[in-house]
């Protein structure tokens, strides 16, 4: 067993997408790809809930000095922290830190309520970008996300068709895209679907 | 269909939100031996007004936090949206509050005198 | 055009074509079927235009007694001329030819005729009409009830409009979308883009909308008419560019707005490629907007009404304005020999416009004193006007051919003198302008009446909303334009944009006066009800008689009147129908019109298919399919699936052949003989944590929790406050503020909201916090004898003796090298163990189970075999045993309800008198007198199967499997006093007449010892 347990522990492991093949569906009139889908395999991801003192140790392992403010976020390098709702926050790191991160963050919060949760394959994250971006999730989504109303930094859980997703604003034309990982495969369907009016790729 | 701004999220369509119908019912306590036509007011009658109704909502595809909001009924015109654990402070909130028969039930005469004592009740 | 076609074509093509003039391309022709015969029209034609243009009056009969009708109206308002368009699979039936816009290769049929649109057998309902009077339908067909479903075959036959293509589904793509706007503007004429213009220019971000392929709406079809000195083509083409040029405008042509809700909520339908012969594939054919507009300004302008006079639903018999227009916008004469009938000045523009287009007018006016320009302009031409008279009767077979007209009253009640008789091929009549006011009535907008427009115009507003234009009761076009730009520059300023009032364009045309006479029913000189028939309902054949009969038979409600006699109630909502209804019966009632009141408007302003509502919304994106990371495993493997609210699970794995019961018992056998192998991954998970945890759950369950030892398991039943179970799973404290817990899969996100509700607004002092980790990890159950030594050889790194890892506890440990937790709780009453692993490896663990369990016989088993093994033992499922109104006790649960504990959630429930009532359904177990007989699950038991009908039902069969391990059937049932009965017989009669009989025992029917559970 040696042998497989070493494989497994340095085995990456599946994404909620690893069956999807790579495809890229141009526009029959001049070739144009106006959505491009990636898997941000792995991505870290720790949901967090607490009131104000949780921030000094947000702040040691984010180095972020406010928490974010109501549907925004704050991005700290490759560290991300998403407001969800009044308490609750989810933080994006690096592949493959998001245990270390959950562990120091348990051990700091130790004394304050909250709550440290290491949602990294509950989750699926999605990079979106393209021209064609806003439009295509306007199809299946009812937030105003004309880029002076959903300015990059912003965030939002929504429904998209019929999944739960949570935006984030990136830049005018780049979201993040997380779903639960139940949930990832049809959202990849509905894009690759919905994308189709203005050419749409997918990789893993 | 409303268009609910959610104290949390700001203004968001009516299919986010999942309405969890008449606000302001005090649960009594087993321990305050409510009669059983007593405790049915809090367990199966509702309210269900033209006008001004107070609901709980939940912005369930959100934040998942719940409110209050004071609505009519007929016009869907939404007069107030304020915290769980508040009274509403609109004209048309108020009277709707006051006015409510629930007022007068031994549930909520149960649940004021109770309320300081009931964040420990396990046993 | 090579000009052959299959049917060959006529030698008169487009007849009624002018030489020049209008909005088509003369240099595009366009070749097109209708009712298989082929014919040329132009770009720029709708098929009506098209059709008029062959001198093609005729298009479809009517609804009732399939009487043959024409094309009235240039519009959406259109009521007869409804068609079939396109072959096959792609065929949409009840489309108005006045929107089909033309391309080549166009394919339409008309509706409503057998065997042929000339020839039509179902006329024959037309002679016999004096049996189809208002309320037929339900005189006729009222009773017996029994007979309803043989009426409603023959009416469905008989009536009806168009059909949909048997047998298929839409090829066609449709979308939706969603959108959000400071101001949306509903309707493209001269006000609506006014309107669009202000709002433009304020900055607002603007959405207008136009159901027509362009925007100017009816001053296209208007050549005496100029706007800043240009034409009005000409000016709409200049503010259509500035528009355009406007980023933050969004133009909607051939886009109708059909819906409007609360808090400007709006509904639109755009036509995309509708008007391609040719479709590119990435588009889709329609799209449904839902937009969300902060303003709105309703400009839909305003509909011409008919006249009612006999005869007028024969072919030939058209709007004034409507005939106009095709001449005007379309370059057809719709006649030669042409009467135009009026009580207005309006139609004295048609008239002029026939006169110029080459064509015989006489003009018929209802009113006496002629004055104004107009008139002075017709009688200047030479155009015989005949004052204070009616046609008081159409005449023709298939199309207008002559007309009688007398003299009458300021009423049109009485005839005066003797008719005239004159031959014609096209009659043009105006009956006054109703604005359409659709739109502002579905957002609840109140109407007022105007005496001197004869019409209901919009009064007061419900939503953020402004009305304009000929819709807001203001015709000419001057003031309409001026109406417009203020709409707009009042809805800007209401959606918080800068604008300054600014002037409006200069108008010029002719003077005229926009009162009508009110002459609701021409009299034919007859008797109620003789002669031919007045058409009031073209599209659901309601006459003026209907009108006056449901009067005399008592109704006096507008509404019920509606129903009654199905006036405006057809698919164009009365658009022509509405005010010359009410007026004929405020008139019978001996009441003023705005007494009468109007009837309610109902969204869609027109029909809009339900492609485009259900969008991309079918085949698998009609739900979404939740998958398990090991479903790859199960698929590969053959596995069968069913669904579990929005999840897909391994339902049973058949091996070559094996059929469902087969499959089930082998995998049933193993789990008890050597090991099986679920995927429990679906079950919801919770991660609870916090200083009260424990005390939040001790509340939550009916059992206690506060003393539960780390790393320790419990079993626990949540109910509603009303003592109801709703939700049953195993919770196990991590540490001492530290909870994980399991659900059942159906109901995981229901618990974790209800969690949240009580935390939130009940007890909010709790400090606790709930986070899903249902999809965090994978869960491969093993469970028999052997799941201990499998367990082994897949190199688990903990001891599993019972002494160190018992009965419903908790470990962390390493299987092949990744961290795991292992519960050890049983729903087999095997030694079982549930293995939770990060998702990203629950594959990897399967496959490695799989591979070490296999020198043990180690069986994957599905959903089936789950329930089986867990009702040998008894176990319930929440939601199988139980409906809502079971509670703890009825469950034979009591062991798990806390004597002590001063409250929890459904406690004072649970005291209530008739809780304890002797007659409540309870769990019992059945076991049947034929051993081997399995009862259907649902069969309701009985205590004597002889009894008469209805019997008395003791209760349903909730549970019922063969279970190879017992060797028999087994069965659980909620049965009225059910224990009292144990050991007692119940029947349970089958719908084929047989009866099971089985025995009362304890649901229990495996082990009932439990001695199995450490293996
Ligand atoms: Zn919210």
């Amino acid at each position: 067993m040696a042998s497989t347990a070493n494989k497994g522990s340095r085995a990456p492991g599946r994404t909620a997408l690893s069956g999807k093949t790579k495809q890229t569906i141009a526009t029959p009139d001049g070739g144009r790809v106006g959505l491009a889908i990636t898997e941000l395999s792995h991505l870290g991801k720790i949901n967090l809930r607490g009131g104000d003192d949780i921030l000094p140790a947000v702040k040691k392992h984010t180095g972020c000095s406010n928490l974010p403010e109501n549907n925004r976020t704050v991005q700290i390098g490759e560290r991300t922290l998403i407001w969800l709702a009044p308490d609750e926050f989810l933080v994006l790191c690096e592949a493959g830190e998001e245990a270390g991160l959950h562990s120091q963050l348990m051990l700091d919060l130790g004394k304050v309520h909250a709550a440290v949760t290491n949602v990294t394959d509950a989750l699926c994250a999605l990079s979106l970008r393209g021209q064609a971006l806003r439009k295509v999730l306007a199809k299946g989504c009812a937030l105003d996300l004309h880029p002076s109303v959903f300015t990059a930094g912003m965030c939002a859980q929504t429904i998209l068709s019929h999944a739960a997703v949570t935006l984030v604003a990136v830049s005018d034309d780049q979201f993040t895209l997380i779903c639960r990982t139940s949930f990832a495969a049809y959202v990849h369907d509905w894009l690759m679907d919905a994308g189709l009016e203005y050419g749409v790729s997918f990789k893993g | 269909m409303l268009l609910i701004t959610c104290p949390h999220c700001g203004p968001r369509e009516e299919s986010e939100f999942s309405c969890g119908g008449e606000a302001h019912i005090a649960r009594p306590l087993a321990e305050n031996n409510l009669t059983d036509a007593e405790f049915a007011d809090y367990l199966f009658l509702r309210d269900n007004p033209k006008g001004m109704f107070l609901e709980r909502w939940r912005h369930a595809a959100g934040c998942r936090r719940w409110f209050n909001m004071a609505r009519d009924t007929v016009t869907h015109e939404i007069v107030e949206i304020y915290p769980m654990g508040n009274t509403p402070k609109s004209k048309a909130g108020k009277a709707a509050h006051a006015d409510s028969w629930r007022r007068d039930t031994a549930a909520e005469a149960a649940a004021k005198p109770a309320s300081k004592s009931r964040s420990k009740q396990g046993g | 055009m090579s000009g052959t076609s299959l049917f060959g074509r006529g030698k008169k093509d487009q007849v009624s074509r002018a030489a020049s003039g209008g909005r088509v391309d003369r240099a595009r022709p366009l070749t097109f079927t209708f009712d298989g015969k082929s014919y040329q029209g132009y770009e720029g034609d709708t098929l009506a235009s098209a059709l008029l243009a062959n001198n093609i009056h005729l298009v479809g009969r009517s609804f009732k007694y399939h009487r043959p009708r024409g094309i009235i109206a240039v519009g959406s308002e259109e009521p007869n001329a409804l068609v079939r368009v396109g072959r096959g699979a792609k065929a949409e039936p009840n489309l108005r030819a006045t929107q089909v816009e033309l391309y080549d290769g166009l394919y339409a049929e008309s509706q409503n005729r057998f065997p042929s649109l000339k020839f039509d057998i179902g006329a024959v309902n037309s002679i016999l009409q004096r049996f189809f009077p208002a309320g037929f339908y339900y005189k006729t067909f009222m009773w017996p009830a029994s007979m309803w479903m043989t009426y409603e075959h023959v009416i469905r036959n008989a009536a009806g409009l168009g059909k949909v293509a048997d047998d298929h589904n839409d090829p066609d793509r449709y979308e939706k979308t969603n959108a959000h706007c400071d101001v949306l503007i509903a309707g493209g004429g001269v006000a609506g883009l006014m309107a669009a213009l202000q709002a433009g220019r304020s900055g607002a971000r603007v959405i207008l909308a136009d159901e027509q392929n362009e925007f100017g709406g009816w001053l296209l079809g208007e050549s005496d008419t100029t706007i800043d000195g240009k034409t009005p083509a000409d000016w709409v083409a200049g503010v259509v560019a500035e528009l355009e040029a406007m980023p933050e405008v969004t133009l909607l042509p051939r886009t109708t707005v059909f819906g409007y809700m609360d808090h400007n909520y709006i509904t639109l339908t755009e036509r995309v490629t509708d008007h391609l012969g040719e479709r590119p594939v990435h588009l889709p054919r329609q799209r449904m907007w839902k937009v969300r507009a902060g303003q709105t300004v309703l400009a839909q302008g305003a509909h011409e009404r008919p006249l009612v006079f006999s005869g007028n639903d024969l072919p030939g018999v058209m709007l004034s304005g409507a005939v106009r227009s095709y001449i005007n916008r379309y370059g057809v004469v719709p006649g030669n020999r042409t009467v135009v009938f009026t009580n207005n000045d309006d139609a004295y523009r048609t008239a002029l416009a026939l006169h110029s287009a080459g064509a015989n007018v006489v003009v018929v006016d209802l009113r006496r004193d002629l004055k104004g320009e107009l008139v002075k302009a017709v009688r200047a031409a030479g155009i015989q006007v005949m004052s204070g008279s009616a046609v008081t009767i159409a005449a023709g077979t298939q199309r207008i051919a002559r007309v009688e007209i007398s003299p009458v009253n300021e009423g049109a009640t009485e005839v005066l003198d003797d008719p005239i008789h004159m031959d014609c091929d096209l009659l043009a009549m105006s009956g006054g302008l109703t604005p359409a006011v659709h739109l502002h009535s579905q957002a609840r907008g109140k109407l007022g009446w105007d005496e001197q427009l004869l019409c209901f115009k919009p009064t007061t507003v419900h939503e953020a909303s402004f009305n304009a234009g000929a819709g807001n009761g203001v015709f000419a076009a001057d003031k309409a334009i001026e109406n417009g730009m203020q709409a707009g520059t009042a809805a800007a300023r209401a959606a918080g944009f800068d604008i300054a009032d600014g002037s409006a364009p200069e108008v010029a045309a002719p003077a005229q006066s926009w009162r009508p006479l009110a002459a609701w029913k021409v009299t034919n000189g007859m008797g109620e009800g003789e002669g031919p028939k007045a058409f009031v309902d073209y599209q659901n054949d309601v006459t003026a008689s209907d009108v006056k009969l449901a009067v005399r038979e008592g109704y006096q409600s507008v509404e019920h009147v509606k129903r009654y006699t199905t006036l405006g109630m057809a698919t164009d909502q009365g658009k022509t129908s509405n005010i010359n209804g009410l007026a004929i019966l405020a008139e019978s009632l001996g009441n003023e019109i705005p007494q009468v009141g109007t009837t309610t408007f109902r969204m869609p302003y027109t029909p809009s298919g339900f492609g485009a509502i259900a969008g991309r919304d079918i085949g698998d994106l009609f739900d979404p399919v939740r998958l398990t990371r090991m479903d790859d495993w199960h698929r590969a493997n053959g596995a069968t699936f069913e669904h579990v609210g929005q999840w897909m699970r391994a339902w049973y794995y058949p091996k070559d052949g094996e059929t469902l019961r087969e499959a089930v018992d082998r995998e049933v056998l193993a789990a008890r003989t050597t090991a099986g192998l679920l995927d429990a991954s679906t079950l919801g998970k919770i991660d609870i944590q916090g200083p009260d945890a424990a005390e939040f759950l001790n509340r939550l369950y009916t059992n206690s929790w506060l003393k539960l030892g780390i790393g320790k398991c419990r079993y626990g039943l949540m109910l509603k406050d009303d003592g109801m179970v709703m939700d049953d799973g195993v919770t196990t404290r991590l540490g001492e503020n530290h909870f994980h817990m399991t659900t059942t899969t159906g109901g995981a996100a229901g618990v974790l909201d209800w969690m949240e509700e009580w935390l939130q607004t009940e007890w909010p002092e709790l400090k606790v916090y709930l986070t899903s980790v249902t999809e965090e990890w994978s869960v491969a159950t093993l469970s028999g004898p052997n799941a201990g030594k499998i367990l082994k050889a897949a190199g688990v790194d903990i001891s599993l003796d019972p002494v160190d890892f018992p009965f419903m506890a908790m470990r962390e440990a390493h299987i092949a090298g990744l961290p795991v937790r292992i519960f050890r709780i049983s729903f087999t009453g095997e030694l079982s163990y549930e293995i939770n692993i990060r998702a990203r490896h629950g594959l990897a663990l399967w496959t490695h189970l799989m591979k070490a369990g296999a020198e043990f016989g180690i069986t994957p088993y599905g959903t089936e075999a789950m329930h089986v093994l867990r009702a040998e033992k008894g176990f319930i499922i929440v939601g199988q045993e139980t409906d809502g109104s079971v509670t703890p006790q009825d469950l034979g649960m009591d062991w798990i309800v806390s004597k002590v504990k001063p409250d929890y959630i459904g406690k004072r429930a649970l005291d209530r008198a008739s809780m304890a009532a002797d007659n409540r359904k309870q769990l019992v177990g059945l076991r049947t007198k034929e051993r081997k007989q399995v009862i259907p699950e649902g069969a309701h038991a009985v205590l004597d199967p002889n009894q008469p009908m209805p019997m008395d039902m003791l209760g349903q069969v909730t549970s019922s499997y063969y279970s190879p391990n017992v060797g028999s059937s087994i069965a659980m049932a909620m049965l009225k006093g059910g224990r009292a009965l144990m050991g007692g017989t119940v029947y349970l009669p089958m719908l084929d007449g047989s009866v099971i009989e089985a025995e009362v025992v304890e649901p229990i029917f495996y082990d009932p010892k439990g001695e199995r559970i450490n293996g």
